[in-house]
C-alpha cells in the first residue's frame, strides 16, 4: 500500500492503471494554462498533462510531486476528464506543480495544433518567439528544405546545429 | 494643470479694482477655451478606445500574471531580513494628463526608499516611463539604476517586459530582493497603487519551502526565475496601462466639463458686456440728441 502510494505520487503515465486503488487521490488538479495574450485553461480539472521540458518530457497527474520546470519547444497534450485530448504547440515557458496539486503552465507563445496548417505547407512558420534574456529558446520551425535559424542553448548561449533537432521536432509534431 | 493654463490667458480678478474686460478680450478667451474643450473631448475618446483595448487584453494578462506569482505565494517565499540590496521597479509611462498616476507611484517609491534607507539597506530604482524619471531624479537621482523611455505609446508586449528584465539582470546590480510598484486597475473610475515582491535566485533557492519541490537544479531554477521576473514585469505594465488610460479618460472628461462651465459663464459675461456696450452707445446718442434740443 505504501509502495502504491509512492508510485502514485511519482505519477508516471504508464502507471495510470494503478489509480484504480481505493486510495486514489481525491485531490483534483487545478490546471491553469496561459500565454501572455490568451488563456487556454483556468483552474480547470483535467486528468493529465504531457509537457516537454528541458530535462525531458513528462506527464503530470493530480498529486504529482511538486516541481518547477522550464519548457522547451514542443507539444503540450492536455487530457480532459472525458477522455478527449487537446494539443498545443508551445515555444517556451515554465511549469509549476505545487503541493496542493495546482499546476500553472505559462507559455511564452502557444497555439493549438489545429491552427497550424501542416497539409498546405510543410513549413509552419510558427510564431517567432522572442529571446528572453538570451536564455529562452527562439524557435523558427521550417521544413528541412529551408535553412533554419538557430536555437540558442538555453542557459549556455551556445548555438546548436539545429537542422537535426528541428527535423526531429518537425516529425514529432507531425506524428502527434 | 488645466486651471493653470487658463489663468495664463486671463488675469485673475484682484479684488474690486478690475477694469471692464473689453468684448475683444472675452471673445479671445472664449475661442481659446472652446478649442481646449475640443481637444480634451477628443483625448477622452482616444483614451476610451485605448482603454477598452487594454482592458480586454488585461483579462488574459491577469490570469497569466497571477499564475506567475502563484509559486511565491504557495511556497510562502520570504526574503530573509538581513539582506541588504533592494531594487524597486516603478511602472508608469511617458505621457501626462492622466490624473495622479505618476505621482502616486513616485510617492510610493519615495516612501519605500525612506523606509529602506532608514533601515540601512541599499536601494536602486528602475524607472519604466519618463515621467517617473522627471519626478524622482532631483531628489533621488543617485538611486536610479535604469530609465526606460517610449513607454505608453503602444500597448506593452511581452517583448518590452523581457527587454527591461534583461537590462536589469545585465546591469550588474546583484539585488537580493525587490518590489514592483504599479497601479492596479480596479474599475473605470478607480485604481490603486500596489506593490508586488520580487525575489532573487539565491533567495528562492535558499528558502525553506523550496525543499518540497522536486528535481530542481540550479540552471532550471535560474531560467525559471528569469522567466518569472519577465512575467511579473509584464503583468505590472499591463495593469499600469489600463489604469493610465482609464485615469486619462476620467481626467479629460472632467476637463471638458470644466471647460463647458467656463464657456457658459463667459458667454453670459460676453452677452452682458455686449448689451452694456449697446446701452452705453444708445445713452450717448440720446443724451447727445437731447442736448441739441
Amino acid at each position: 500500500m505504501m509502495a502504491a502510494r509512492f508510485l502514485l505520487r511519482r505519477a508516471v503515465p504508464a502507471l495510470r492503471h494503478a489509480r484504480c486503488y481505493a486510495d486514489a487521490p481525491a485531490a483534483q488538479m487545478s490546471f491553469t494554462f496561459a500565454s501572455p495574450t490568451q488563456v487556454f485553461f483556468k483552474e480547470a480539472n483535467v486528468k493529465q498533462i504531457d509537457v516537454p521540458t528541458l530535462t525531458g518530457a513528462f506527464g503530470i497527474l493530480p498529486a504529482h510531486v511538486p516541481t518547477l520546470q522550464v519548457l522547451r519547444p514542443g507539444v503540450v497534450t492536455v487530457f480532459n476528464d472525458d477522455g478527449s485530448s487537446a494539443k498545443y504547440f508551445v515555444s517556451s515557458g515554465s511549469v509549476t506543480v505545487n503541493a496542493d496539486s495546482s499546476v500553472q503552465l505559462l507559455a511564452e507563445e502557444a497555439v493549438p495544433l489545429d491552427s497550424l496548417d501542416l497539409a498546405v505547407s510543410p513549413c509552419y512558420a510558427v510564431i517567432s518567439t522572442q529571446r528572453i534574456i538570451g536564455k529562452l529558446l527562439q524557435a523558427w520551425l521550417c521544413s528541412p528544405l529551408f535553412t533554419l535559424q538557430y536555437i540558442p542553448d538555453f542557459h549556455n548561449n551556445r548555438t546548436q546545429d539545429c537542422l537535426e533537432y528541428n527535423r526531429g521536432l518537425f516529425n514529432e509534431v507531425k506524428s502527434v | 494643470m488645466f486651471a493653470r493654463t487658463s489663468a495664463a490667458v486671463f488675469l485673475p480678478q484682484c479684488g474690486q479694482v478690475r477694469s471692464m474686460a473689453t468684448l475683444k478680450d472675452i471673445t479671445l478667451r472664449l475661442k481659446s477655451i472652446k478649442n481646449i474643450q475640443k481637444i480634451t473631448k477628443s483625448m477622452k475618446m482616444v483614451s476610451a478606445a485605448k482603454y477598452s483595448r487594454a482592458e480586454r487584453s488585461l483579462k488574459s494578462a491577469r490570469v497569466y500574471g497571477t499564475s506567475a506569482m502563484a509559486l511565491y505565494e504557495k511556497a510562502e517565499i520570504k526574503a530573509p531580513e538581513d539582506k541588504n540590496k533592494h531594487v524597486i521597479i516603478g511602472v508608469s509611462s511617458d505621457r501626462g494628463l492622466c490624473g495622479a498616476i505618476h505621482s502616486s507611484v513616485a510617492k510610493a517609491i519615495k516612501s519605500e526608499i525612506a523606509k529602506l534607507s532608514g533601515a540601512g539597506k541599499e536601494v536602486m530604482i528602475v524607472n519604466v516611463g519618463d515621467k517617473l524619471r522627471g519626478l524622482l531624479y532631483r531628489t533621488h537621482g543617485k538611486h536610479i539604476l535604469i530609465n526606460c523611455k517610449e513607454v505608453g505609446r503602444k500597448p506593452p508586449t511581452f517583448t518590452d517586459a523581457s527587454v527591461i528584465a534583461t537590462e536589469l539582470l545585465d546591469s550588474g546590480y546583484e539585488f537580493d530582493q525587490g518590489s514592483i510598484i504599479y497601479n492596479r486597475f480596479r474599475s473605470v473610475i478607480s485604481y490603486k497603487t500596489d506593490e508586488k515582491p520580487l525575489f532573487s535566485i539565491d533567495t528562492v533557492a535558499s528558502s525553506e519551502n523550496m525543499g518540497i519541490y522536486d528535481d530542481i537544479d540550479a540552471d532550471v531554477l535560474r531560467n525559471y526565475q528569469e522567466f518569472a521576473l519577465v512575467n511579473i514585469i509584464y503583468f505590472g505594465m499591463k495593469e499600469s496601462t489600463t489604469s493610465e488610460q482609464s485615469a486619462r479618460m476620467t481626467a479629460m472628461d472632467g476637463a471638458s466639463k470644466n471647460a463647458s462651465e467656463i464657456i457658459e459663464k463667459l458667454t453670459m459675461t460676453f452677452n452682458r458686456t455686449r448689451q452694456a456696450v449697446i446701452t452705453k452707445e444708445l445713452i450717448e446718442i440720446i443724451s447727445g440728441a437731447a442736448a441739441l434740443d
